[in-house]
């Protein structure tokens, strides 16, 4: 059972610091993001985040963002980050 | 304060040093400066403010400063002659900018009737000169609901103006953290493309680091959109307008339509960015970076189509940015949070201070100064002077900040009162201390508004008195004897003596049998209530008299003086220290405690005669220097450290010339010799004592009291900070 952890509502230039730390405390480990609070998501923690999908997925561990807001998926889908962020598996598998 | 306002903040500032340069940019112009750079400067200027202002919203500002930047845009090009009619409007123009930015730091808008009175006149201009706008251009542009014209600026883009609809254009931009740091957000750029038309999204990562790498604030990743849509390049750029500074951006224009339907892999993006930077190379100067060219993308690049051009946006400043490499040796300043600054100089002075204890127990111990230890502690000396003189030099700032708002104060005081007016400023770039800048605008504000309103005369005045029909104001900032000057000088009517003496008489200021000579007289219009109610103007009154000016500029350590002459002019002049937390002073003994009087103050130090001391009345005395008696104050007495006097005969006395009481002469025990201190406020760390400027810590570690010698002079005259002139104590 992995860990959670709950993002905020607000993810724009003030929480990219933050996220990075929080995330960095799960390291180690499998973790589950609950993105289903989340309102906004900018690019600098988009980047966060799939930096971090990468980094658990060298580690051996998973990384997955469940349950998502309907503004989270939008944002995602905006940046065409759903594949980096393993929102969506493209067709030939690639997720990262 | 939450990040957006700070944010906000920096934007305001630098709107102000944007507006100053725009303004002195029209002003070199006008005075017949013809450098094409100069136009570009100023282009740039109103385009900054434009792009700052559309991040934060502010539409007014935005509206206007686009008009403005078309007509500039136009001139840049030489479309419209720049002629000297079109350099006032554009003065007046940067005005209401300047008004526009006033209005929205303060959460509001520019007025309205002005700006829109303005508008009409610079699309006047734009479309061809003065009243000469045609009619059909005047017909199709139609006043928004704030009754603002807006009207889009068209770049030259030769090559895509009669673009075919229907195309594909792929557009790669990569946001700066500047971006992320002024509140923008890559996806609200993606969502203005997507508007456009259809739209592919690509996400590239390459620059993205590992994890444990990654700084969260710093903008790595970047978007390429094939965007296929019926529409301009110009159209696309307009989403990155604001933004422009902050993001590089490409945008290539596909000319198959097919294009979207293909799958191959995209423009080499780095290919194309190097050949762009190939074709504009660092070596462009430092204030010409082309803002947006549009150049042909080199033909053997692998996957560009043969036909297709590359346009390129250039960031024209990245102030809070990290610059590319190109970009970084063209920023000349960085910006400190000013808090950081006096931390340091706090620091340094403590340095001081420690230096000078140390100083003291190492003689203490009876080192010799030719001793390694004795050595050592100069070079450590001269080291902490250096620190402190680098320092000191980081919060200096040239007064220009200040000087630069007086050109449109000249022009409307100049306009309200019909007069003809011309400023000269000189030694603008004289470096001061910031806390010493910000306190110098409204006492050289008043000045100016004085000697236009009261110095000047009319232009028929002035042609009756056989001078130019324009009056020369002159403001000028120069370093003497370690002291900022300023000084504000008119070619007008100067001071009439008459009728300063009579008005001084009539508010019972001074006997009317009064003995002044012409400098005294001058120095009437300095006591509180010579300015009166009835000489109020809209101009130079406003309840104030120069008494204020005095004041402030006292508050400031400073001194103001007057010299004029009739029917030549008049000339202020203002002494001021060139900073705030530190002084020369000399150190003295009074009753056991150790104080230090500002060597500014002091005329000289004396030991009397016995025969020089007058004894007057039970307490009181003078004491004969050179022909003049002049009021002995007795320190110890008058901060109440003993009641009993020193005999002025034993101890020293120190001849101050002090702005309230004109000379006296104050008694000590003995002198210690001058030293340079460091200031630590009282009011900060105590409380106000009169009589007390400030403290310092000596070598030995002891807290000495800095006299206020004025506060002192008034005290022992039991009439605190009400002011005489020198001759009237003198008549008295």
């Amino acid at each position: 059972m992995p860990s959670t952890l709950c993002l905020d509502a607000v993810l724009d230039l003030k929480a990219a610091q933050p996220l990075k730390a929080a995330l960095t405390e799960h390291r180690g480990a499998s973790v589950q993001l609950d993105a289903s609070n989340v309102e906004r998501l900018g690019g600098l923690c988009l980047q966060v985040l799939v930096a971090a999908r990468r980094a658990w997925s060298e580690d051996g561990h998973d990384l997955t963002i469940e349950p998502r807001s309907a503004a989270f998926s939008a944002a995602a889908a905006l940046f065409a980050a759903e594949a980096h962020l393993g929102l969506r598996v493209d067709t030939d598998g690639d997720v990262s | 304060m939450d990040e957006l306002e700070e944010i906000k903040v920096t934007f305001f500032q630098e709107c102000d040093e944007l507006l100053g340069d725009l303004e002195s940019g029209l002003l070199s112009i006008d005075a017949g400066d013809t450098e094409p750079e100069l136009v570009n400067a100023i282009f740039r200027a109103v385009h900054s403010v434009k792009g700052g202002a559309g991040a934060f919203g502010l539409e007014a500002l935005v509206r206007f400063a686009h008009v403005f930047e078309t007509l500039l845009d136009n001139v840049r090009s030489g479309k419209t002659p720049l002629e000297s009619d079109l350099v006032k409007v554009l003065l007046r123009a940067a005005d209401v900018l300047a008004d526009h930015v006033a209005a929205a730091k303060l959460g509001g808008e520019g007025d309205a009737a002005a700006t829109t009175a303005m508008v009409e006149e610079l699309e006047a201009w734009t479309s061809g000169g003065p009243g000469l706008a045609p009619p059909a251009l005047q017909a199709d542009v139609q006043p928004n609901e704030d009754g603002i014209v807006f009207k889009p600026v068209t770049l030259t883009l030769p090559e895509f103006e009669d673009a075919p609809k229907e195309q594909v254009w792929i557009i790669t931009f990569q946001p700066m953290d500047a971006l992320y740091a002024r509140a923008n957000e890559a996806g609200l750029l993606i969502r203005e493309i997507e508007r456009l038309g259809k739209v592919e999204v690509e996400l590239l990562d390459d620059a993205l680091p590992v994890f444990d790498n990654l700084e969260p604030e710093t903008a790595y990743f970047a978007w390429k959109v094939r965007l296929k849509a019926d529409v301009t390049e110009e159209k696309i750029r307009e989403v990155f307008e604001f933004v422009e500074d902050h993001c590089s951006t490409t945008i290539v224009r596909e000319t198959s339509p097919t294009a979207l339907a293909e799958t191959g892999p995209g423009p080499d993006i780095a290919a194309i960015l190097a050949a762009a930077q190939a074709a504009y190379p660092e070596a462009s100067p430092p204030l010409t970076p082309p803002r947006i060219e549009t150049v042909a993308a080199e033909p053997d690049l692998p996957a560009e189509p043969a036909t297709s051009a590359v346009a390129v946006a250039q960031p024209t400043s990245l102030r809070a940015s990290p610059a590319p490499p190109a970009e970084k040796a063209n920023q000349a300043t960085i910006r400190v949070d000013p808090e950081r600054i006096d931390k340091l100089i706090d620091l340094v002075g403590e340095l001081v201070i420690n230096q000078a204890m140390l100083a003291q127990r190492v003689a203490g111990h009876g080192f010799a100064a030719s001793s390694d230890v004795g050595r050592g502690l100069d070079e450590l000396e001269q080291l902490t002077r250096d620190i402190q003189d680098s320092v000191m030099a980081i919060r200096a700032q040239p007064v220009k900040s200040v000087f630069q708002r007086m050109p449109r104060l000249v022009r409307e005081i100049a306009g309200l009162t019909g007069k003809q007016v011309r400023l000269v400023t000189d030694g603008e770039n004289t470096e001061v201390d910031k806390t010493v800048i910000e306190r110098i605008s409204e006492p050289i504000t008043h000045m100016l508004r004085n000697a236009i309103d009261h110095g000047l005369e009319t232009a028929e005045d002035r042609a009756a008195a056989g001078k130019p029909s324009e009056g020369t104001v002159r403001l000028a900032a120069l370093h003497r004897g370690g002291r900022i000057v300023i000084e504000v000088g008119d070619d007008g009517r100067g001071i009439n003596r008459p009728r300063v003496r009579q008005i001084a008489i009539d508010r019972g200021l001074i006997a009317a049998d009064a003995q002044l000579t012409d400098e005294e007289v001058d120095n009437l219009i300095f006591l509180p209530g010579f300015s009166t109610a009835s000489q109020v103007s809209d101009i130079s009154g406003r309840g104030v008299g120069m008494d204020v000016v005095r004041k402030s500029v006292q508050g400031l350590g400073g001194r103001i003086s007057i010299s004029s002459r009739p029917g030549l002019g008049s000339n202020f002049t203002l002494s001021l220290p060139l900073t705030l937390a530190v002084l020369d002073g000399m150190v003295i003994d009074v009753a056991g405690q150790t104080l230090v009087v500002p060597l500014t103050a002091i005329v000289e130090s004396l030991r009397p005669a016995a025969s020089e001391v007058k004894k007057l009345g039970v307490q009181g005395g003078v004491l004969a220097v050179r022909d003049a008696y002049v009021p002995l104050v007795d320190i110890g007495r008058v901060l109440g450290f003993q009641s009993a006097e020193i005999n002025p005969a034993e101890g020293v006395v120190l001849l101050v010339d002090s702005e309230v009481g004109g000379r006296a002469a104050l008694v000590a025990d003995s002198i210690h010799g001058q030293r340079q201190v460091v200031i630590k406020s009282l009011e900060s760390n105590y409380q106000q004592v009169p009589g007390i400027a400030a403290a310092t810590i000596l070598g030995d570690g002891r807290v000495a009291l800095i006299l206020d010698v004025d506060a002192l002079v008034a005290m022992s005259k039991r009439e605190p900070l009400r002011m005489h002139e020198p001759s009237i104590q003198a008549a008295e």
